[in-house]
């Protein structure tokens, strides 16, 4: 039986767009998405895997065709037929990347607006506002006498009514410590209420770390003497990591904690209890509440921090 | 016989071959040349063996890596090793060997004698070796090399591994 090319190309590119478009939506190499800048981040990324995968399949699908197709015959010792250039193919194969770059970084400069990173008021500038420039679901127009931003604000699709919950951030070598203005508690451990923006004002104690939250999608570099900022909105109750993302020192590998996503109710009590230990102590120590004793608070650390049994008995109460 | 005449005229003598164009002895590899082949022969070498320096720095990390604890180097050698693999890779092997492929590929390539300035070319290689040297002796120093990895962003670079950060960027400059 022999088909005619033309329908055997035409079969091999509705294959490849079907197997794009399918590798784009299920290549699961994302964490689990905890937020709704998460699903614009996913959007965004999926759109690029299946352009990727069907670059691959073409380019890497010539290439083995070729090598079978063309392969030298048995004794042939010629050249082959000289081939110089061919000018359709060359414009087609520059247009293709072109309109492809040109695509993405409209695309990608959307997403980027949508999760807030246009907000002229992360840029924590002085001067004259763009008051008139922020419009919904829009790109905003960046004037030269605002600073540029150095992170994501609140998104303009956001809910404007819920006032964001303000935590400030101090990375030191080799922690996090997250401060609550509205409670004055101070913890290492960042707690937070589900589906209620949360506006992060970070600065960095020493050295240049970054706060990364892979199940958020977002990451931003924490600077010393200079605040940067992050808005989102956690839609997952759950515990998910916190990490260090910039080589920070000896000690970078380890300077992780946990972001508790938690029911309003539970954030409320977590709050309360440490409050409560705070009042007690005059002092502004977290955690540990006052029914364990230290002994016993400190025995599933022990390992981690390099005290024995013995060592841990010897604690006072 | 006016023919055998002219063949019997002593022509004279060939040019004194090129300088570019002879075979090359060994040591001459060893040496300051100006012959763009031999260049390239010399920035490919020279490369290769930092290239391999970088690589067992990477298998270091990498036996480290292979447990979780602490077990092999300490915290502060990793990040020298991290810090001298990324830049030994980027300044003494991608650099020097591309230039290596372009000083013995472009000019045969293109039709032309040598590069356009021999001499320079000459000297822009012997500055690798030494340089090389200068920026590995640095893992020699008590307080250790660089270790604020490969972009050495202050102030992290200011206040870990001062003096071996001080010859990294001295090293930088010269490359
Ligand atoms: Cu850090």
């Amino acid at each position: 039986m022999n088909i005619p090319g033309n329908i055997i190309t035409l079969i091999a590119g509705v294959a490849m767009t079907l197997i794009s478009l399918w590798y784009g939506q299920n290549h699961g190499l994302l964490p689990l998405a905890a937020s709704k800048d998460a699903g614009d981040v996913d959007e965004l990324f999926n759109f690029m895997m299946t352009i990727a995968t069907g670059l691959f399949l073409l380019v890497e699908g010539v290439l083995v065709y070729s090598l079978f197709k063309f392969r030298r015959k048995k004794d042939d010792t010629t050249d082959g037929p000289p081939i110089e250039g061919n000018v359709p193919l060359e414009i087609v194969w520059t247009a293709i990347p072109t309109v492809i770059v040109f695509i993405l970084s409209i695309y990608s400069f959307e997403i980027y607006n949508r999760m807030g990173g246009l907000d002229p008021m992360v840029a924590g500038d002085p001067g004259p506002k763009l008051a008139h420039a922020h419009h919904h679901g829009q790109l905003v127009a960046l004037s030269p006498i605002i600073d540029v931003a150095l992170g994501l604000g609140v998104s303009p699709d956001s809910d404007q009514g819920i006032a964001p919950l303000e935590i400030k951030v101090n990375g030191i070598q080799y922690a996090w410590i997250f401060t609550y203005p509205e409670s004055g508690v101070i913890s290492g451990e960042i707690h937070v209420p589900v589906n209620r923006p949360i506006a992060l004002t970070m600065t960095g104690g020493d050295v240049i770390h970054a706060f990364w939250l892979p199940e958020i999608r977002i990451k931003q570099d924490v600077i010393p003497g200079r605040e940067t900022n992050l808005v989102f909105t956690p839609n997952k109750v759950g515990q998910y990591p916190v990490i260090c993302a910039e080589l920070c020192g000896a000690y970078h590998g380890g300077m992780k904690t946990q972001l508790y996503v938690q029911s309003e109710e539970e954030y409320a009590q977590w709050i309360k209890d440490n409050t409560f230990a705070m009042n007690d102590n005059g002092e502004s120590v977290a955690m540990n509440p006052p029914s364990n004793p230290d002994a016993e608070f400190l025995a599933s650390y022990a390992s981690d921090i390099g005290v024995d049994a013995d060592a841990l008995a010897q604690l006072k109460p | 016989m006016s023919t055998t005449l002219e063949r019997n005229t002593p022509v004279s003598p060939p040019p004194p071959e090129k300088n570019e164009h002879r075979q090359r002895k060994w040591y001459e590899y060893y040496g300051y040349s100006t012959d763009h082949k031999v260049i390239g022969i010399q920035y490919l070498v020279t490369a290769f063996i930092l290239y391999f320096i970088g690589g067992a720095l990477a298998e270091v990390m990498r036996t480290e890596l292979a447990t979780p604890d602490p077990d092999f180097i300490q915290p502060e050698f990793y990040n020298q090793a991290m810090t001298m693999h990324g830049s030994i890779m980027l300044f003494l092997w991608i650099i020097p060997a591309g230039a290596g492929f372009a000083n013995y590929l472009i000019p045969l390539m293109i039709g032309a004698e040598d590069m356009a300035f021999p001499r320079l070319n000459g000297v822009a290689f012997w500055i690798i070796p030494p340089g090389g040297i200068f920026f590995l002796s640095s893992f020699f120093l008590e307080s250790g090399t660089a270790q604020a990895g490969w972009t050495s962003y202050p102030p992290l670079s200011l206040i870990s591994g001062t003096w071996g950060d001080e010859i990294w960027i001295l090293s930088v400059f010269l490359f």
